[in-house]
């Protein structure tokens, strides 16, 4: 399942940047993992109160974390809210928010089953 | 900066190592964990990299710390990537430092476009390669380490320039030329600035010490002068005494006569005195030490203590001004100018022993209190050191005379030994007119003295003084030149160049006459 959901060459970029520490890649991801749900989460709230800033930011940020981390579907729908919280065209927040925030917790569960160890090698 | 286009960097002089130097870079992200992987990015790389959250803080970490580099995120809650932007190029102290921007926005043409002519010198794509990080990042620190050498160059350049411009302007001292910094540098212009403080110390080397030679030869002169002048004094008063005048009236007459002289020469000049409030004290100093005490002391004295005894003791004034000097910090001491001091004061203590002093002197108690009188002198010349240099010497001199005759006339004709004037000019006038205009003259040349060569040189008019007493004695009454006086002479002069005028202090300044053809 993690094939799918996780791009596994994004780890491998990202380890490769931060200079091949299979620690610091550990470090990063538990920092993703305390505040992706918290992003996922500001944007499902602002989504149903309107706040196109908030929600443009969250997205955007959560849009490059996933990213980083490979989880593209993720960062796809994370992409689609900030364009359109730009652009002003924003249709059917709530259930695109509450995408975001199911996409999230799979990343997630998919990360966790990621071996670092093995990204190194 | 179109005049120094002759001096530029040399390209090729930067050593390839500074060229991959650890940079200080400052990371503008809101996001944690961009900021974070970034920053582990820039360890990698073998960089320092701090990590700002927002706008307003990374403003203030760049103010406060200098930065060769910012990588910043565009879109930031409150200040975004674009306003942090502006307000780096809008500082002159931050414009310099080279801004990469991280874009990751989905439409990343027209926003790379907007912070490039906003002042960004490069910008990362949405999903950059780590080589593409190193090469943009080696890119731009390098860039701006030449940068950064050719201002350094540029202000090295000014700032030499400039001393050329403090030289031209007229009078200058070494330190204000201030080189020692692009005299450190390691090529031609560290060399150029280096051979130019150089050749400026030594002219200004050469010119202290001919001031310094200038103002031994003046003072030199003064000192024979004041000395000569003042010494015929003594050899008047005893012919106005002979005449049977009372010695304090004498001295009062002498006194209005030296400040009629004075004033007179003071106004033919133009220097008429301008008196301010602020002279008071000088004066009143004065008047008190060298008007009251001093002539009221000399007469009392001069009653108890034979005349070449007093002589004698009067020349210890040198020792006391040279030590006053060194106790109030004024000149500084040193043994050859105390030995000096001593060679002139052997010379002209052989000439009175020779002559009779010292020779059946009992009264101790008189001998001390004539050693009040030198000590007074030595406090006078040193007071002359801060005479209001606004007024002439003359001017000066002249008002001093007039205040000591207001002060001691009531206590001579108090005491009965004022002298009244009668009817007609006779030899008793004329002797006091000339003792008055001698004193008057002397003191003023004096004061010149004391502002050319200082109060310890100035001191040595004791020697002078003696023995230009003795040299006037024999002119005027007759009196034995003793032969050991032509000695002393000689002797008094090579005190002179011992003592030395006072060293010129640090305000000493020197003006290049500049051929401008």
């Amino acid at each position: 399942m993690t094939g799918s959901i996780i791009d596994m060459s994004a780890l491998h970029r990202l380890l490769d940047l931060i200079g091949g520490d299979p620690a610091d890649l550990r470090e990063l991801l538990a920092d993703y993992r305390d505040i992706a749900p918290g992003l996922a989460a500001q944007i499902d709230s602002a989504a149903r109160s309107g706040d196109l800033d908030t929600l443009r930011i969250a997205a955007h940020t959560l849009k490059s974390n996933a990213r980083d981390f490979g989880a593209m579907r993720l960062s796809t729908l994370c992409e689609a809210l900030e364009r359109q919280c730009r652009d002003g065209a924003l249709h059917e927040a709530a259930s695109q928010a509450a995408a975001i925030v199911r996409e999230e917790a799979a990343a997630r569960q998919a990360l966790d089953a990621v071996d670092i160890g093995s990204i190194s090698e | 900066m179109n005049d120094t286009d002759i001096m530029q960097p040399d390209r090729d002089a930067v050593p390839p190592e500074a060229r991959e130097k650890l940079a200080d870079i400052l990371i503008v992200d809101d996001s944690r964990i961009s900021a974070a992987k970034l920053s582990l990015a820039m360890r990698a790389l073998g960089h320092r990299a701090q990590i700002a959250s927002d706008g307003a803080e990374a403003l203030r970490r760049l103010r406060e710390h200098p930065f060769d580099l910012v990588l910043l995120d565009i879109v930031m809650p409150g200040m975004d990537g674009y306003d942090v932007l502006t307000a780096i190029m809008g500082d002159e102290a931050l414009s310099n430092i080279p801004v990469i921007v991280i874009s990751s926005l989905d439409d990343e043409i027209p926003s790379v476009v907007r912070a490039i002519e906003l002042g960004a010198v490069d910008f990362l794509p949405k999903n950059f390669e780590p080589a593409i990080l190193k090469a943009r990042l080696d890119a731009s620190l390098a860039r701006k380490q030449f940068r950064d050498r050719e201002l350094a160059y540029f202000r090295d350049v000014e700032q030499l320039t400039r001393a050329a411009q403090v030289i031209e302007a007229g009078a200058f001292r070494p330190s204000q030329l201030d080189l020692d910094d692009v005299a450190r540098r390691r090529d031609p212009l560290g060399g150029l600035a280096s051979v130019f403080r150089g050749l400026a110390q030594e002219i200004y080397d050469r010119e202290k010490r001919f001031d310094r030679t200038a103002r031994t030869l003046k003072g030199t002169l003064l000192v024979i002068a004041a000395g000569g002048i003042f010494g015929i004094a003594p050899a008047l008063g005893r012919m106005a005494g002979g005449l049977g005048a009372p010695t304090l009236g004498i001295v009062v007459w002498a006194n209005i006569s030296a400040a009629l002289v004075c004033l007179a020469i003071a106004g033919a000049r133009g220097r008429w005195p301008r008196l301010k409030g602020e002279h008071a004290k000088f004066f009143l100093a004065w008047s008190l030490i060298l008007g009251c005490i001093y002539q009221l002391g000399t007469v009392v004295v001069a009653r108890h203590v034979e005349a070449s005894m007093i002589a004698l003791i009067g020349s210890a004034r040198g020792f006391m001004v040279f030590g006053l000097a060194a106790l109030i910090a004024l000149e500084r001491p040193n043994l050859r100018r105390l030995a000096g001091l001593g060679l002139g004061f052997a010379a002209v203590a052989s000439v009175l022993v020779f002559g009779g002093a010292g020779k059946g002197q009992g009264d101790g108690i008189w001998l001390l209190a004539a050693l009040g009188l030198p000590l007074l002198l030595a406090i006078h010349t040193l007071l002359m050191a801060w005479r209001p240099r606004d007024l002439g010497s003359f001017a000066t001199v002249g008002v001093m005379m007039a205040l000591s005759a207001a002060v001691l006339m009531p206590i001579a004709s108090g005491s009965g030994m004022m002298l009244w004037p009668g009817f007609g000019f006779g030899r008793l006038e004329l002797i006091i007119l000339v003792l008055g205009a001698a004193s008057g003259i002397a003191i003023a040349l004096a004061l010149d003295l004391v502002a050319t060569a200082g109060a310890v040189f100035a001191s040595q008019m004791a020697y002078s003084q003696t023995l230009a007493g003795i040299v006037w004695g024999m002119l005027l009454l007759g009196e034995q030149l003793p032969i050991i006086a032509w000695a002393a002479f000689g002797l008094v002069l090579l005190g002179f160049l011992l003592v030395e005028p006072k060293q010129a202090g640090d305000e000493f300044a020197v003006t290049v006459p500049l051929d401008r053809r």
